[in-house]
């Protein structure tokens, strides 16, 4: 039987369009929810950003959300865990895919995050900072500064809760840039292409402590802010679940809450370089979805 | 931490690039080919609906697919590990890139070849595989070399589905260290590392090309 250049072409390309599709690995079986972890295995999203969740020099996996859930989940039986580490903006969509179990990143708790996800009770409760140069040269003390100096530009990281503060403070867009993460942004105010940058408190510590980072420091006061309760607005944060797994939710609160209670929370919490003024205390996850946080 | 300590950190990520590079090459050289060829000798149908292939694969944007295939396709029951993605996604997408060069090899070979094979009472599928084949394949190679390097350099994209390749090495040693014009620094010396002996080869390639060439001429 001869071989047409019509035939040909017709296996190759029915090959070809095969050929596309074939890699799958397997069909995913919908998650069963057991009444018992014991032994279970939790895979933990991260997305390197200090203090939250990071691997550190040793290429150990820190950070305070990363040692909650450790030290919340042990008398669960939970006691195995693979970080996954991944970009701030693929934590939400990876958790939604069934690639995590939870995020123990440091995701601040916001409605729009509520109605895709599960939080946990908020741990730590942080206000915003700014990273100036050395001297704060513009001398800005509050997102009103930069708002009121149309040459100070601000850096802000892509997504972060920090970053819609200010712009709710009534700083112009065109004065923000974003960046994809805190080194970015820091980055930039050494290049001179961004004169503030806008961090969570423990975060902008860090840089200056930890990281030591010269050239740069916190403008000392800084107002950020103001709610119009007349507070200043805080992020709360903490461990995010998918919306199917609110039994493992409610058994991480409980035991956050022993822990809390046990004055365990603390010790990690200053590890970390947070403050005791920092515990979220008593406001509860349901009332910041609400939009009363 | 001196720029050796940050190059040997970023190394650790050097496996990752491979494993995608190495797997990203099994999709798209099979691809390429399937592609190519189908296309030279397609008409009507076959040959849209390979267009169609090619086109989806040339003209979407590579980070864009890595987020659908990772993050989306789950939702939709169809659950691929990273590597897979990755390397698929990257693969296919430079495989389609290499289809053209494989199309215009072949369109390149001079038509009084096929027709003297159809003289000499050769099948098509034979004037395929024995006559302009091995003459385009000459022509293809420094195309595929380029392409190598494209895709070794694509590999950056991978860290979007969690793998830890020297890119995401690099950022992991920044956040850490605050340092990046030294830590990007030595990413890029690390990316040349890979990639120069790569155009060594191409160019290597191409000398022997070229003498195989001009062999066939003088005959």
């Amino acid at each position: 039987m001869p071989f047409s250049r019509r035939r040909i072409s017709a296996l190759l390309a029915v090959a070809v369009c095969g050929a596309t599709l074939t890699g799958l690995d397997r069909v995913a079986p919908a998650r069963a929810e057991t009444s018992e972890w014991a032994g279970k295995k939790l895979v933990v999203g991260i997305h390197n950003r200090t203090p939250w969740g990071f691997r550190d020099k040793q290429n150990n996996i820190a950070g305070i959300h990363p040692d909650i859930v450790r030290a919340v989940f042990a008398p669960l039986g939970i006691t195995e865990f693979e970080f996954v580490v991944s970009d701030f903006g693929a934590m939400i969509p990876g958790l939604l895919a069934g690639r995590f179990d939870i995020i123990a990143s440091g995701v601040a708790i916001t409605p729009a995050r509520c109605e895709q996800v599960l939080f946990s009770e908020p741990d730590v409760a942080v206000g915003d900072s700014l990273l100036v140069l050395k001297g704060n040269p513009l001398k800005l003390h509050s997102y009103e500064d930069i708002a009121k100096n149309p040459q100070a530009r601000l850096a802000g990281g892509r997504g972060s809760e920090n970053t819609k503060n200010a712009l709710a403070a009534g700083i112009p867009e065109s004065q923000v840039s974003m960046f994809p993460n805190n080194e970015a942004a820091v980055s930039a105010i050494l290049a001179g292409r961004a004169d503030a940058a806008t961090l969570s408190v423990p975060s902008a510590i860090g840089v200056i402590e930890e990281q030591r980072v010269e050239g740069v420091e916190r403008a000392l006061p800084f107002k950020g802010l103001i709610k119009p309760n007349g507070q200043p607005a805080r992020l709360y944060t903490g461990i995010v679940f998918p919306k199917s797994s609110a039994k493992l939710r409610d058994a991480y609160n409980a035991e956050f809450a022993k822990l809390r209670a046990a004055g365990k929370l603390t010790p990690i919490m200053q590890k970390y370089l947070f403050t005791t003024d920092d515990d979220a205390g008593t406001i509860t996850t349901a009332q910041i979805c609400a939009g009363n946080g | 931490m001196s720029f050796v300590d940050v190059l040997s950190g970023i190394l650790q990520g050097l496996g990752v690039t491979l494993t995608v590079t190495a797997l990203g090459m099994l999709y798209a050289v099979p691809f390429a080919f399937a592609a190519g060829i189908t296309q030279h000798v397609s008409r009507g149908l076959a040959y849209g609906a390979i267009t169609a292939v090619i086109e989806f694969w040339r003209s979407t944007s590579v980070i864009i697919l890595l987020y659908g295939f990772y993050y989306t396709l789950p939702t939709a029951g169809l659950r691929l590990s990273a590597i897979t993605v990755g390397s698929m996604v990257l693969g296919l997408h430079i495989g389609a890139y290499g289809s053209q060069a494989v199309r215009g090899a072949l369109q390149a070979v001079d038509k009084g070849q096929s027709e003297a094979g159809r003289a000499i009472g050769l099948r098509d599928w034979q004037i395929l595989l024995l006559i302009e084949l091995p003459q385009a394949l000459l022509a293809m190679v420094p195309t595929f070399i380029n392409q190598f390097i494209q895709l070794v350099k694509g590999t950056a994209l991978v860290s979007l589905v969690t793998l830890s390749d020297m890119t995401f090495r690099a950022k992991e040693i920044s956040q850490l260290y605050y340092d990046p014009p030294k830590i990007y620094f030595a990413l890029l010396v690390a990316y040349f590392i890979l990639c120069y002996p790569a155009t060594i080869a191409g160019r290597w390639i191409e000398r022997r090309v070229g003498a195989g060439r001009r062999i066939v001429h003088d005959v």
